[in-house]
């Protein structure tokens, strides 16, 4: 203990002060911790205690918790791995059609969103709350009532068959119920999650910038690859990881749109809780949907240099 | 040589420059001094070719770059917040020139920083944003001359920086337009700046020069009351002025005593104000010149080796003396004295309007 703090103490002894910082009561009820407390006992409800709930089910051999802990088993978890390790069976499917929505649907919004949002960022000027409006209000409509809407833009004897009809196509291929249809329905429904993070990371490239490469002569294209693309890849990256772990989490669009015939893990899940009554089962997924989301994230972060974000609007 | 022909640029219904004709030699250090808003940002920010003129040309070495892209400009500005690449290195900053322009000072990044008086050891892969302002503005100064402008812009590129690093700077940019023989155009607000590494001077006013020539010459010979004042330190006198018929005026003021003979410096047109600089002004009990203004002493202002001495005349005009402390002391003036505020006649400097 420093001279100051023996100082220190011997007044607040003096002052007649019980606090004694070493009693760690103490320490819960000082504000910062106060304030924490609403959301950290909603995360231990909500969170914490079902997850904890979801891998205890998962190592059941039925519906009801066996308090024998001897009874529990891996075979769940077995037969997961093994599928997926092997890409056969129902398992290899659902691993292969969500690893392959959740990669294209980041490779599909970030085309789609990264011209908007440079043109949003840096180019319109007029109207442009009105863009970033229309490209926000999707999000305040239920994704249930946007996919449904779509299905029934799609099935057969909807609207687009209609339209077509009126042009003279009769017969075209079911354009629902199949992987490029969900494909089509998580890029819709997640293309903001990526737009906004890239948006905002290329409002962060000040004006001057601009003309200081321009300045030392780099044209259009040098200005983009050297300059734009390295700052905007934070948004990128945040953007991708939103996008990712959501698609891995996909289960209306399968469901809707897969229409039963494409099954993603979170999909999977539903079934196994639901129709097939399998709560072992389906916890065992659902632990290893959360495994596989927690290590892409922690993959995809990692990349990020946070201190160099950090310290952007310093470098002026 | 770059010359400027009625360069113009309009800002909807205000003119920011006004038809500007200027010429600057090569390897010339030409700065541009005004107050803010006189148009000295904006003519800068044209010769750099970041904003386009309403009207007029821009010739550079007998060609019209008045359309020139900036990229394809032989300028480079060094920008008043630097405008660094954050996300680059010290040297990566330093090599983006070389790599993007292919046009170069053939300097390595490590004689470049030299340079600008940065140890290269020690800065050259430090991220650029970890570095001070000062640092900052070396490295933008030697990204700068890494892309070997023939005319170097500087918009006020110290102005964020302390008072010593500032005088420091100063002379290591004059230096520097000496040993690479480069144009330098200076824009800033600090008349000392200006001073101190200047070949010409240009003093710009409501988005036109209003005069130019070498900064001594200007502090000698103000065209206008606008431009003493600017030059700083001046006491002002409105007078009446009668030509004496052989090229110069008597000039009488209802502000001081006796009278004042003055050369024609402006071509024929009458002086309509005499400017006194602080430092030859002095207050006594009693006039010893022959021209002088009965005041009181409001203020006396200790600045080390000289003393600032406030007073006001009866028609309310403020004026101000600066003398040596050595001689405020064998004075005996104080605060609340009426005393005699006066200078020699010669020092007086007619300006007309």
């Amino acid at each position: 203990m420093s001279t100051k703090h023996r100082l220190k103490s011997h007044f607040d002894r003096a002052a007649g002060y019980t606090r004694d910082s070493s009693n760690p009561l103490f320490a819960l009820v000082r504000p910062p911790w106060l304030f924490m407390a609403p959301i950290v006992a909603l995360l231990l409800f909500m969170f914490v205690g079902p997850m904890l709930a979801i891998v205890v089910f998962s190592l059941q051999s039925g519906n009801t918790i066996d308090p024998n802990p001897l009874h529990w088993t891996l075979a769940h978890y077995a037969e997961i791995v093994t599928g997926m390790a092997t890409g056969t069976g129902v398992y290899g499917q659902v691993l292969g059609n969500t690893a392959l929505v959740s990669a294209a649907t980041v490779l599909a919004t970030l085309v789609v969103s990264y011209p908007a949002a440079y043109a949003l960022a840096r180019k319109i000027k007029r109207y442009k709350v009105v863009f970033l409006l229309l490209l926000i209000i999707p999000l305040f409509t239920s994704v249930n009532v946007r996919v449904f809407g779509w299905a029934l833009f799609l099935v057969e004897n909807g609207v687009l068959h209609s339209i077509f009809n009126l042009v003279g196509i009769g017969q075209y291929p079911s354009l629902l119920y199949n992987r490029y249809t969900v494909l089509f329905g998580t890029t819709y429904v997640y293309l903001p999650f990526m737009l906004f993070p890239i948006y905002l990371s290329l409002l962060t490239i000040d004006d001057v910038t601009f003309e200081a490469a321009r300045d030392l002569g780099a044209g259009p294209l040098t200005i983009f690859r050297k300059i734009v693309f390295p700052l905007s890849m934070p948004g990128v990256v945040i953007g991708s990881l939103f996008v990712f772990v959501l698609s891995l989490g996909a289960d209306v669009e399968a469901q809707i749109l897969g229409g039963g015939s494409v099954f993603t893990m979170a999909s999977n899940i539903n079934y196994s809780f639901g129709y097939s009554q399998n709560w072992p089962l389906g916890s065992a997924q659902a632990v290893g949907l959360l495994l596989i989301t927690i290590v892409a994230g922690v993959v995809i972060l990692r990349s990020l240099d946070l201190r160099e974000i950090a310290s952007r609007g310093e470098s002026r | 040589m770059l010359q400027t022909a009625a360069l113009r640029r309009e800002y909807g219904s205000t003119v920011a420059v006004k038809d500007i004709d200027i010429e600057i030699e090569t390897g010339e250090f030409a700065s541009i001094v005004g107050p803010s808003g006189c148009g000295k940002t904006t003519l800068l920010r044209m010769l750099a070719g970041h904003l386009e003129p309403t009207s007029g040309g821009i010739v550079l070495d007998g060609e019209d770059i008045t359309a020139t892209r900036p990229q394809d400009r032989p300028t480079s500005l060094v920008f008043q917040t630097w405008a660094l690449f954050p996300h680059m290195t010290v040297r990566e900053n330093i090599e983006f020139p070389i790599e993007t322009a292919g046009r170069n000072l053939d300097r390595s990044v490590e004689e470049l920083l030299e340079l600008v008086r940065l140890d290269p050891e020690e800065h050259a892969d430090k991220s650029a944003s970890e570095l001070s302002g000062g640092q900052k503005q070396r490295v933008a100064l030697a990204r700068s001359l890494a892309y070997d402008p023939d005319i170097l812009l500087l918009d006020e590129p110290l102005a964020s920086l302390d008072y010593a690093l500032q005088k420091q700077l100063q002379r290591e940019l004059a230096d520097l337009n000496r040993e690479l023989d480069m144009t330098f155009i200076y824009v800033t607000h600090s008349l000392e700046a200006a001073l101190v590494m200047s070949d010409t001077l240009f003093v710009l006013d409501e988005g036109q020069v209003a005069q130019t020539g070498a900064p001594e010459d200007i502090y000698q010979s103000p065209k206008s009351t606008f431009i003493a004042d600017f030059m700083g330190d001046a006491n002002v006198f409105a007078v009446d002025a009668e030509p004496t018929g052989d090229g110069a005026f008597t000039v009488t003021s209802d502000e001081f005593e006796g009278e004042v003979t003055v050369e024609d410096d402006h071509d024929g047109r009458e002086p309509t104000d005499l400017v006194v600089r602080y430092d030859d002004c002095v207050v006594r009990p009693t006039l010893e010149t022959p021209v002088g203004v009965a005041v009181d002493v409001d203020n006396i202002l200790v600045r080390g080796n000289t003393v600032l001495i406030e007073c006001s005349a009866d028609t309310e005009d403020d004026y101000v003396a600066e003398v040596p402390f050595d001689w405020f002391q064998t004075v005996d003036i104080e605060i609340g004295d009426r005393a005699y505020f006066q200078w020699e006649a010669e020092k007086s400097i007619p300006v007309p309007e």
